[in-house]
């Protein structure tokens, strides 16, 4: 199922950047929307903003598609857009002291603030939220957005294995995370 | 969790959990895993963390979702704007347009001096006012006035920002 929505998704990549046009772009759009907003919205947007930032984001991809040398690295390319827009909108944010802070981020995935609930999952979210931003991206792009070690190596343009043991180290410190946090429960039952 | 005194390293690990293992190794890794006490423990804990990871980022995804109704008015706005963008402006408007872009960092009087070169050397008796036929031309002439003037930079931000512009017949 996962691999048929990824072959979809291929073709529709395939398809606008074979011909950009209105068209296809509006199904590139279809696909794509969901992923940048989800990517804004766990780095700390709020719905209004990580609109905003989504389609500036799109009209960048509209707009710039000629300068993707590598049509096999579209998924590396879109979220160095993505995460250059929201970095320059944190930079822009920063310069009026009002930086997202991480319970902000904690509301916003646990459904407190303006956000959608994750249901019964609240603890991974705050771990997630209490994470370095950098974490916290790798974690985002490798599990949530399911990009593979190497397309992430190249968005970041860092070494494929300094990805892949930060991820493990990532996964350790979760496990670690949880042990503690199952510890205060074993002890009362 | 602390590395195994048995010497199974980070990057078997790695390898065994993210499938990048050639058969052979993955056979030799679960051998292994098999007879040490210690990495099987190991092993049955990441395994169990890899799934949980993989059932919250399910859950993240599906609740993180935009409506169909957001992704259209989404969708409809930005193609708007784009048509917008892409509608055929009118030169002398296009001309405006370049001098306010060039006049913060090459001055009043060089955007000037730069356009009015530009323009005469894209002109002629035949053709003398610019349009949608030789407004390339007339980009191409700036670019280059500008080169020697205010460096390639300049340049080739006059060439990209002229050559986006639409300009009417």
């Amino acid at each position: 199922m996962q691999l048929l929505s990824e072959l979809q998704e291929q073709n529709v990549i395939d398809g606008f950047l074979s011909s950009p046009d209105e068209e296809s772009f509006r199904a590139l759009f279809r696909v794509i929307t969901p992923r940048v907003f989800r990517y804004l919205r766990l780095h700390g947007c709020d719905h209004g903003l990580a609109e905003d930032l989504t389609q500036e984001v799109m009209m960048a991809v509209y707009t710039q598609n000629h300068a993707l040398r590598d049509r096999a690295l579209f998924r590396p390319w879109l979220f160095r857009i993505v995460r250059n827009v929201w970095l320059q909108h944190l930079r822009h944010e920063s310069r009026q002291v009002r930086l997202t802070d991480v319970q902000t981020l904690a509301d916003i995935l646990t459904g407190g603030a303006g956000g959608n609930s994750i249901g019964n999952g609240p603890d991974f979210s705050r771990w997630l939220a209490a994470l370095p931003h950098g974490d916290r991206e790798l974690i985002v792009l490798r599990y949530i957005e399911g990009l593979e070690h190497h397309e992430i190596a190249s968005m970041l343009n860092r070494p494929i294995g300094t990805v892949q043991w930060k991820i493990f180290q990532l996964k350790r410190k979760l496990a670690a995370h949880f042990r503690q946090a199952d510890q205060p429960q074993d002890k009362s039952s | 969790m602390t590395p195994s005194p048995c010497g199974f390293a980070d990057v078997d690990w790695i390898g065994l959990l993210e499938g990048t293992l050639d058969t052979a190794s993955v056979h030799r890794a679960m051998r292994h895993i098999d007879r040490c006490g210690s990495c099987s423990a190991q092993y049955r804990e990441l395994q169990s963390w890899s799934t949980l990871l993989a059932r919250e980022s399910e859950r993240l995804r599906a609740s993180l979702t935009m409506s169909e109704a957001d992704t259209d008015r989404l969708l409809n706005g930005m193609l708007a704007q784009l048509r917008r963008d892409s509608e055929p402006r009118p030169p002398r408007q296009a001309l405006l347009m370049v001098h306010l872009l060039l006049e913060p960092f090459c001055g009043m009087g060089t955007a000037r001096a730069s356009v009015s070169l530009a323009v005469r050397r894209s002109t002629s008796l035949r053709e003398p006012d610019l349009n949608g036929r030789n407004w390339p031309v007339f980009v191409s002439n700036l670019s280059d006035t500008l080169a020697s003037v205010c460096g390639i930079a300049a340049a080739r931000l006059a060439r990209r920002a002229g050559s986006l512009l639409v300009v009417s017949a």
